[in-house]
């Protein structure tokens, strides 16, 4: 990749043809104006080619410093013999290579590059192109460049319209990435990428080619992949240095200040006396000034700067820097507003300099960002006789799954002595890691009594709160009845007293406290998990409003009211109202924001890329579950990234791209174990993954298996659902007949319509099939309505009802086009004709495993059958299809994935 | 309750945003001078540059792209 000579030219089509309508097809002249590597050369160069072929002459002149002091330098190649810097006459000079351009009797196009950089007579040669000739002349100027007042002239004056050529938006840089790599990008690489280059062409270039070389961007499972920190390159800092060596050394001072710790307040910088040199330097287009609540603040004008001046930064150098910053800062007292950075420069410039207070606010805000590794070194600084930060430590080691440090850690809180020492809030954080403990570590799984026993020596005030993260781990752990008597117990174990963890909490008897919150987030999702919809929704709607604030206040992972938002779109979903779980989880993710708090984003996102999948809009889906998966790998919250692993595959898969789904997930089964209701989703989206894969009958099993689980666990939605995808993948019977004892009826119309739809499909009737889509449609199960529709359009046929069939089929494409690209296995009739669904379901497996290429004695190891048992299904098929080989098959059936992976 | 986001949102965040905000300010009735300082361009750029964006957006909202 790295290694193309150019890029192709994407996200410019409007400024070509804006350059060829004005210079290739009418007689215009024009001035291209950008900052430096924008693409406004390369924009020139495809304007002549386009000249060239529509059979114009073309001219290219380049000017640069060097020829600057040169007179007519640019144009010396035109020039006749015996002129140039030499020559007396000027004016005679100009007419001669005027006239050596320009044919009056037939059309050229001239491109100037770089015309900011033409001498004086060069320049004043340009406007007389422009005015004096039928000559088309296209000159390049880089903004913000002082030029030659005859230059500046040709669009003050009118003479030549000017372009002002911008970076690309997001959007269209990953559009360019996407096809100069080959290959789709995670959200996490094209958020880098983007805030590094902010989509200047020349600096994507050299950023991707360095990225690439340094393994920091690297194809993982097709798609590309961001890991690790990126080191400034050879050609990077080439690019930079030009621009920076203007730099005065008041302003490369200042400037070196921001690489070790912008954005800076101007208020600190005026104390350390540089206020004069950021003036120029942001004259010079070195610095830029934002205005946020906090006053003014100074930063780099482009992120690369930054990059390349830390690169070529002495470690010592670097260190003596964020001394200083640290210094400034606590003289103004910047720790209370920014304890986390001003805490980094004292660490990172030597130490010493930070109160512990100040260390362990860092390592508080640290937490709040998911930068666990940090959190855990600021709190280690903040000392080892603090028992906050002894806790800090533990809280933070707890996600990196450091399970035995975490225990000591906790060990050395004496918890007894908590309440008394360090107030509630500590103590109920403690009590959150010791539930989670209780839970995680490896080869816990406590019972009830367990959890009680471990709980009673806590100080009554510690209980309540240990009772309600206990619970809250039992729901991860698939345990909803636990998870609710846990739920009560606190509640009931807080009794009449203040709420532990409501320190601040006004005096509202209205109002619920924190904990009976937190006690209702975890009922309502353990009753919509176990199909009670009107329980979870009643507990839902008791508890919702109050949730924000605990949230922002504490965010996920940990907080028992994350779950309340799953919770309330779990509940909306099974009492039918599917577009109002999307949006409301939408809304979160939208009220959350880019700049929030990563787990509760990479929790929102998930979750409406899991509403997405019940609406069964793929693309969406998809897009969400691989934005929650990068927040999570880049915020290394392993445990937590199983869900939007198992939303990314699932997805992909039933677009038919095994590839991506297999990725996410033998991604995230590498970086941790998963349990409880991860594992539940993970394993039903490996289901998906063998059907895309052409392993049904292996697919079918797993679901089955699923779905045992989850009723054993008491999960009867979970039940469901999974009996519903058993269906889905082409075992209706066997569902159906699972149905009575697993999942029984539950209440809500979302469980009922899928019983329905389960019973429709067992018993092949296409008039129920009919109905059944019409019903999901209705509710907004867009994909489960297509494959209903599918079903009746086969059932109809088969029954010789051409018509209905025909209005079926219809239909079920007309859903399934709303899907974002489904390819399930109900709907694979649709684009392959009737013979295909005239095929037994073993056939149909059969033939799929042999169209992808597997031989006859691999697929009979597969589905555990005689190599003669799969010679006899093949046969059939070939005949019933009217194929010869197994090319004619795969042409016909369509590769497992053949879908192109997109970003 | 709201909608969820529209696909002319993701249509539009297609436009580099100085684009965008161009096109914005020129539909709010902002003048020349006004939009030039905004998108930080000589005045003399601002009709090329409305035009440049109203071609970009008509072709973000183009059949193929939807």
């Amino acid at each position: 990749m790295g290694t193309r000579a150019t890029w192709p030219l994407v996200g410019r089509a409007e400024e070509l043809d804006l350059l060829v309508a004005a210079t290739v097809d009418g007689p215009a002249s024009l001035v291209v104006a950008g900052p430096v590597g924008v693409g406004k050369s390369r924009l020139v160069a495809e304007l002549l080619e386009r000249a060239a072929a529509a059979g114009h002459a073309t001219a290219l002149v380049r000017a640069t410093r060097s020829t600057a002091t040169i007179p007519f330098g640019p144009f010396a190649p035109w020039a006749p013999d015996g002129s140039g810097a030499a020559a007396a006459d000027r004016l005679q000079v100009l007419r001669s290579i005027s006239a050596a351009l320009v044919d009056e009797r037939a059309p050229v196009v001239i491109a100037v590059d770089d015309a900011h950089l033409l001498d004086a007579g060069s320049a004043a040669l340009l406007l007389h192109l422009v005015v004096n000739t039928p000559a088309r002349v296209v000159a390049t100027v880089r903004s913000g460049e002082p030029c030659p007042d005859a230059v500046a002239a040709l669009w003050k004056e009118g003479l030549a319209e000017r372009a002002d050529l911008q970076s690309l938006s997001e959007t269209e840089t990953a559009d360019l990435l996407e096809h100069v790599l080959g290959g789709p990008l995670d959200q996490t690489a094209r958020r880098r990428l983007w805030a590094l280059t902010e989509g200047t062409p020349l600096y994507l270039r050299e950023v991707v080619r360095t990225a690439v070389d340094q393994g920091v961007l690297a194809r993982e499972g097709g798609r590309w992949c961001w890991r690790g920190a990126l080191s400034g390159s050879d050609r990077l800092q080439e690019l930079m240095r030009d621009h920076l060596a203007r730099a005065g050394p008041d302003e490369r001072r200042v400037l070196d200040l921001l690489a070790c710790g912008e954005p800076l307040p101007l208020q600190l910088v005026t104390h350390l006396g540089h206020r004069s040199a950021v003036a120029a330097a942001e004259e010079h287009g070195f610095v830029a000034t934002d205005l946020v609540p906090d006053g003014p603040q100074v930063r780099l004008a482009h992120p690369l700067y930054g990059e390349v001046l830390r690169a070529e930064m002495p470690a010592l150098a670097a260190r003596e820097h964020q001394a200083v910053l640290a210094s400034a800062a606590l003289a103004v007292g910047w720790h209370d507003r920014d304890p986390l950075r001003v805490a980094v420069w004292c660490l990172d410039g030597g130490g010493g300099l930070a109160a512990p207070g100040v260390l362990l606010a860092a390592a508080r805000r640290a937490l709040a960002l998911s930068e666990w590794e940090l959190a855990e070194r600021l709190a280690r600084a903040a000392g080892d006789d603090n028992p906050q930060a002894v806790l800090t430590r533990a809280i933070a080691v707890t996600p990196l799954v450091r399970w035995d440090e975490a225990t000591g850690l906790l060990a050395r809180l004496a918890v007894d002595s908590l309440a008394g020492d360090v107030g509630p809030e500590v103590a109920g954080e403690a009590a959150r890691v010791h539930a989670w403990l209780l839970f995680w570590r490896p080869g816990a799984s406590p019972s009830l009594a367990d959890v009680r026993a471990a709980t009673q020596p806590l100080p009554a005030s510690v209980r309540p709160v240990a009772f309600v993260h206990s619970a809250f781990q039992a729901l991860l752990a698939a345990r909803p009845d636990d998870a609710a008597t846990l739920a009560a117990e606190a509640v009931a174990a807080a009794g009449g007293t203040p709420a532990p963890h409501g320190t601040g909490q006004p005096a509202d008897p209205d109002r619920p406290s924190d904990l009976r919150v937190q006690a209702l987030s975890v009922v309502a999702f353990a009753r919509g998990l176990q199909g009670r919809t009107a329980e979870a929704l009643a507990a839902a709607e008791a508890g919702l409003p109050h949730v924000p604030a605990l949230l922002q206040a504490d965010p996920v992972p940990g907080n028992p009211a994350g779950a309340m938002p799953a919770a309330y779109c779990l509940a909306l979903v099974l009492d039918g109202r599917l577009a109002d779980a999307a949006a409301t989880a939408g809304m979160l993710l939208d009220a959350i924001g880019e700049e929030g708090p990563p787990a509760l984003r990479a929790l929102a996102a998930t979750l409406a890329g899991r509403m997405a999948l019940f609406e069964g809009r793929l693309d969406e889906a998809r897009r969400l579950g691989d934005l929650g998966l990068s927040i999570c790998r880049e915020t290394r919250q392993l445990p937590a990234s199983h869900w939007p692993a198992a939303v990314l595959a699932t997805a992909a898969a039933q677009q038919g791209d095994p590839a991506t789904a297999a990725w996410a997930l033998d991604w995230v089964e590498a970086a941790s174990s998963s349990a409880g209701l991860y594992e539940i989703e993970c394993a039903l989206a490996r289901s998906w993954l063998l059907a895309a894969q052409g392993h049904v009958s292996a697919a079918r099993a797993r679901a089955a298996e699923i779905a045992e689980r989850a009723a054993g666990a008491g999960l009867h939605a979970l039940a469901t659902l999974a009996l519903v995808d058993l269906a889905r993948l082409g075992a209706p019977g066997d569902a159906a007949d699972r149905l009575t004892t697993l999942a029984p009826p539950a209440d809500g119309r979302y469980p009922a319509l899928l019983h329905d739809h389960l019973r429709a499909l067992a018993a092949g009737d296409a008039d129920d099939l009919d109905r059944s889509s019409s019903a999901l449609e209705g509710v907004g199960a867009l994909l489960l309505a297509a494959e209903a529709a599918a079903g009746a359009a086969t059932g109809h046929r088969r029954a010789g009802r051409r018509s209905s069939a025909t209005a079926a089929q219809g239909r079920a494409r007309t859903l399934a086009a709303r899907c974002g690209g489904a390819r399930t296995p109900a709907l694979r009739d649709l684009g392959t004709g009737a013979a295909v669904a005239t095929l037994t379901d073993r056939e149909r497996e059969v033939a799929g495993l042999a169209g992808q290429g597997l031989s006859n004695r691999e697929i009979a190891d597969s589905l555990y059958v005689s190599v003669r048992t799969v010679n006899t299904h093949l046969h059939r098929a070939y005949a019933k299809l009217g194929v010869n080989d197994r090319t004619q098959l795969a042409l016909l059936l369509g590769p497992a994935d053949g879908r192109p992976a997109p970003g | 309750m709201t909608d969820p986001p529209s696909g002319l949102q993701e249509q539009l965040a297609r436009l580099p945003d100085r684009h965008l905000a161009a096109l914005r300010a020129a539909l709010a009735g902002f003048d020349g001078g006004d939009i030039a300082r905004l998108v930080g361009i000589p005045v003399e750029a601002v009709p090329t540059t409305l035009r440049l964006a109203a071609a970009k957006l008509l072709a973000a909202l183009s059949p193929g792209n939807q």
